[in-house]
């Protein structure tokens, strides 16, 4: 077991104890901690799946700018805590919940092994290493040529959703 | 790395965004579920993009990236508008969707 | 055939100028252009009918030409072209319903005078419609062509009958003429319908050339005829669909000379007479148009003996003349029931036209008991209202007198008749004499029963609408000429044209009666019409122009007044369909709303409405309000739509 092996498996070890985490913990800030966590960790799963772009980008997006969002939005709604529940209450909401994620774990979980022995058979560079190095330049053709029109889709939507922000942020002129 | 395992993480992280998306009535956790799933579709993509050797896959993680950070911006905006009329965050008291 | 598109082409456009740039012509641009139009339409159906004259007689002994102007509708096997069929009748119907057509244009110029420019337009709009329908229905080629003008030309009268639109009354009449022209429509549809299925064209040459086919169907060959002649009697107001003409009064007096007189009520007529080699491979057919016509003629004289409206006297007139063309091509008297169409034509519009004149002098009043001595005032009217009444009445040497006498007298002879037709066919001659005497006297003679002011304001009418009737006048009282009896002279020009027209009814037919009623001399029948019509006239001046007591002794006894109600009351044909159809129709109708449509149809969409409610008032309690709980369902979905992907569904 490589260097790269060990990281990997330590890394979604800890990626899917920190997702559980966050959604048991109960305060809101110990939770975008956690998140944060959990984000850090699939980076380097990114990094190991030799997909290094993508890795620096988690840690850039989500690490950096979502995660100062989450902080700020933490910052300003100042509720860390909420009101409980009648526990009763509580207890057939937390049940469904477990009943709902375990079901579809375990569908995708099913799917995933009867699929198995397809895959392995499509199977057709085992995972090269070559991908990972240099791919920047490749991704970034990729993108400016045959994704050419999802990414600029994708940037008219991020001008939109500024906009949008911007308008809902501000005060009523009224007020 | 072992693809079937790969695809088995992003399984289980997307089932525990689930449910916490269900169970979490704190709106910023739910985001975190939701932000949590797009992830595990993405280990998912990138996954599949190094066992094929294909840079596809890695692609639609950027596309994927861009439109998670417009719909968490998006995302709080709202709930921050949301804040200041009524003071209070929790999902379950605003329920004006009720028919 | 050129100039027969012409004929048709040119009050088409008429019309059409008439009545899109109607409002920017002048009144005298518009009246005389459209009657140009049909005048050089004259022109052309005389050139037309030279051409008819000149043609060689074919091997069948018929003379006609026959053209498609472009193929019309051609489905499967079918193929129906717009054709047009010029033969001695069609040619001479064509010159009459234009020559009759320009003189009614004319007189309607100064008679439609004080109409604003835009009805005038409209006016000479659907006039110049009507001439150009009623020539496409005469020299059709085919009964498609031929139905085609027989509802163009329904569709002016109704538009023509309810010109005074601002009048309930006249558009109530269009309607009501409209509508009982449907009915017969219908029977002519499916006649023409018939003819299709069994001979695949409906050419006139095709079919009325080979009537043996249809005569080899059994039933057929009576049912098909009596399906057309429906369409004639909707169409030429015979009973029992006789009851929209007088209401047709309601236009302005020259449609009603034109349209309700003269040309398009006779449509009936020609169409018979045009398809008479179906009709007499049936005698049940010829008995029935023949006994229906006698019926009318009977019928609608009676009630003209009562009316007081003029128009209203006329029309019945016609209906009752209608019927004698009938009867006439009903005993196969096919020559002579043209010849009393073409003579009638002449003489009934001249009466429209005197009647026309009339209100025009008075200020619209019709009621003619509020009149007399008009002969003063309007002697030109006069005069020719009165040769116009002579020929109706058959009056010795006028064109009425020949033209009905040849029909009776063929009732009486031909094969196809009996004695009985003759007798009612010469009780309604009497009957005749009398009301046309009676309007005459009672219009233009004896003293005025007008009120002062009004008697002061009558005049004579302008030269316009004198000289159609002066030109009318010559032509009502010289058309005899052309149809002297025959055992008088041999100089038969009318019966020599129409010749090729026309098949003899086969001589095999006649009963034995028929051959007994051949020994009566034609001396004793002319004598007898012209006793007829001199005693009517020496009885009415007695009667009315004298001003006898007679009318209110007769009043007196109950039996009198009783039949004076019945004739009053036109045998209370309107009450008896309002009460029977239109009433029956509505208790119908009601009864489809109460009960099916209120109690079956309405309670089965308002259960659909509250089953729609109830399941929605159901599904709303899906609706929480908590996004959680969407988010939950939402999840819910895909894990089901994952699982029936996987297949464990």
């Amino acid at each position: 077991m490589g260097l790269t092996q060990a990281l990997f498996f330590t890394f979604a070890a800890l990626a899917l104890a920190s997702a559980l985490s966050v959604v048991f913990t109960r305060h809101t800030v110990w939770a975008a901690y956690l998140f944060v966590a959990h984000l850090l960790c699939l980076a380097v799963l990114y990094a190991c799946l030799s997909a290094p772009l993508v890795a620096v980008l988690q840690v850039m997006v989500y690490g950096g700018a979502v995660m100062v969002l989450f902080i700020f939005a933490i910052m300003i709604l100042d509720a860390s805590v909420l009101g409980r529940l009648d526990w009763r209450q509580e207890a057939l909401q937390a049940g469904l919940s477990l009943a709902l994620g375990l079901g579809l774990a375990g569908l995708l979980f099913y799917v995933l092994d009867r699929h198995a022995p397809a895959l392995a058979l499509a199977n057709p560079v085992s995972a090269s290493a070559d991908l990972g190095r240099g791919n920047v330049a490749a991704l970034g053709r990729m993108l400016y040529t045959q994704y050419l029109l999802p990414f600029e889709v994708i940037s008219v939507l991020l001008v939109v959703a500024a906009v949008g922000i911007l308008v809902m942020a501000k005060r009523k002129l009224e007020d | 790395m072992p693809i079937e395992f790969t695809l088995g993480l992003a399984a289980a992280i997307f089932s525990v965004g689930a449910a916490g998306v269900t169970f979490r009535r704190d709106p910023l956790v739910l985001f975190m579920c939701v932000e949590m799933m797009f992830n595990a579709a993405n280990l998912a993509l990138v996954g599949l993009s190094g066992y094929f050797g294909l840079l596809d896959g890695q692609t639609m993680v950027f596309l994927v990236l861009a439109v998670a950070a417009a719909e968490v911006a998006v995302g709080l905006a709202i709930l921050i508008a949301i804040f200041r009329v009524r003071q209070d965050v929790d999902v379950d008291h605003v329920s004006e969707l009720r028919g | 055939m050129t100039s027969v598109y012409w004929v048709l082409f040119l009050p088409l456009a008429m019309a059409l100028v008439n009545r899109l740039w109607g409002g920017k012509l002048t009144r005298a641009m518009s009246g005389v252009l459209s009657s140009l139009a049909v005048g050089l339409a004259l022109l052309f159906s005389l050139y037309a009918f030279s051409r008819v004259a000149d043609l060689p007689l074919s091997d069948q002994g018929s003379r006609q030409i026959f053209g498609t102007l472009y193929s019309w509708i051609s489905v499967g096997g079918v193929n129906l072209g717009f054709s047009l069929l010029l033969d001695p009748l069609s040619a001479l119907m064509a010159s009459l319903v234009a020559g009759v057509g320009l003189l009614i244009h004319v007189y309607s110029i100064a008679y439609m005078g004080g109409e604003d420019e835009g009805e005038f337009s409209r006016y000479f709009a659907y006039l110049n419609f009507f001439v150009f329908s009623m020539l496409v229905l005469v020299m059709a080629g085919s009964f498609l062509v031929m139905f085609l003008g027989w509802e163009l030309v329904g569709v002016s009268s109704y538009l023509l009958i309810g010109f005074y639109r601002g009048r309930e009354s006249a558009v109530k009449a269009g309607v009501k003429a409209f509508l009982v022209n449907r009915v017969g429509d219908f029977g002519f549809l499916l006649g023409i319908l018939a003819l299709l299925v069994n001979y695949h064209t409906l050419d006139f040459p095709a079919i009325l050339g080979n009537p043996g086919l249809l005569a080899g169907r059994g039933a057929l060959a009576t049912v098909v005829p009596l399906l057309l002649f429906a369409g004639a009697v909707g169409k030429s107001a015979q009973v029992p669909l006789h009851v929209w003409l007088p209401d047709a009064m309601e236009g302005p007096t020259p449609v009603s000379a034109l349209m309700h007189a003269a040309t398009m009520v006779a449509a009936g007529v020609f169409m018979v007479l045009r398809c008479h080699a179906l009709f007499q491979a049936s005698p049940a057919a010829m008995a029935t148009v023949a006994w229906t016509g006698v019926a009318t003629a009977f019928l609608a004289a009676s009630i003209a003996l009562v009316q007081t409206d003029i128009k209203r006297v006329l029309a019945y007139s016609t209906i009752s003349q209608l019927g004698y063309m009938m009867l006439g091509a009903g005993v196969g008297a096919y020559t002579a029931a043209f010849f009393h169409l073409f003579t009638h034509a002449f003489f009934k519009s001249l009466l429209f036209l005197g009647a026309g004149s009339v209100m025009h002098a008075m200020g619209g009043e019709l009621d003619m008991t509020r009149m007399g001595g008009l002969k003063a005032r309007m002697p030109v009217t006069y005069w020719t209202f009165l040769a116009g009444a002579l020929c109706l009445a058959g009056f010795p040497l006028t064109s009425g007198f020949f033209s009905k006498d040849e029909i009776l007298r063929q009732a009486l002879v031909s094969p196809g008749g009996s004695p009985w037709l003759w007798l009612a066919g010469t009780l309604t001659a009497v009957l005749t004499a009398v009301y046309a005497f009676r309007l005459v006297f009672k219009v233009f003679h004896g003293e005025t029963r007008m009120e002062k002011d009004a008697w002061d304001h009558v005049h004579e009418s302008p030269a316009a609408m004198t000289l159609p009737m002066v030109l009318l006048a010559a032509a009502a009282l010289l058309a005899g000429l052309l149809g002297l009896p025959e055992s008088w002279t041999r100089f038969q020009p009318f019966r020599d044209w129409m010749a090729p027209a026309f098949f003899d009814l086969p001589a095999g037919l006649m009963p034995a009666a028929q051959a007994a009623a051949q020994a009566v001399p034609d001396w004793a029948l002319l004598l007898l019409a012209s006793a007829i019509a001199l005693g009517g006239l020496a009885f009415c001046w007695r009667v009315f122009a004298r001003h006898s007591d007679l009318p209110s002794r007769l009043m007196e006894s109950p039996a009198a007044r009783g039949v004076h109600a019945l004739l009053w009351n036109k045998y209370y044909f309107d009450e008896a369909y309002q009460a029977v159809f239109v009433d029956g129709f509505r208790g119908l109708c009601r009864l489809v709303w109460r009960f099916v449509d209120e109690g079956i149809i309405a309670n089965l969409v308002d259960l659909a409405g509250s089953m729609a409610e109830a399941a929605g008032s159901t599904l709303t309690l899906l609706q929480t309000g908590y996004v959680r709980f969407y988010l939950g369902a939402f999840v819910l979905g895909v894990v089901l739509i994952l699982a029936m992907l996987a297949g464990l569904i």
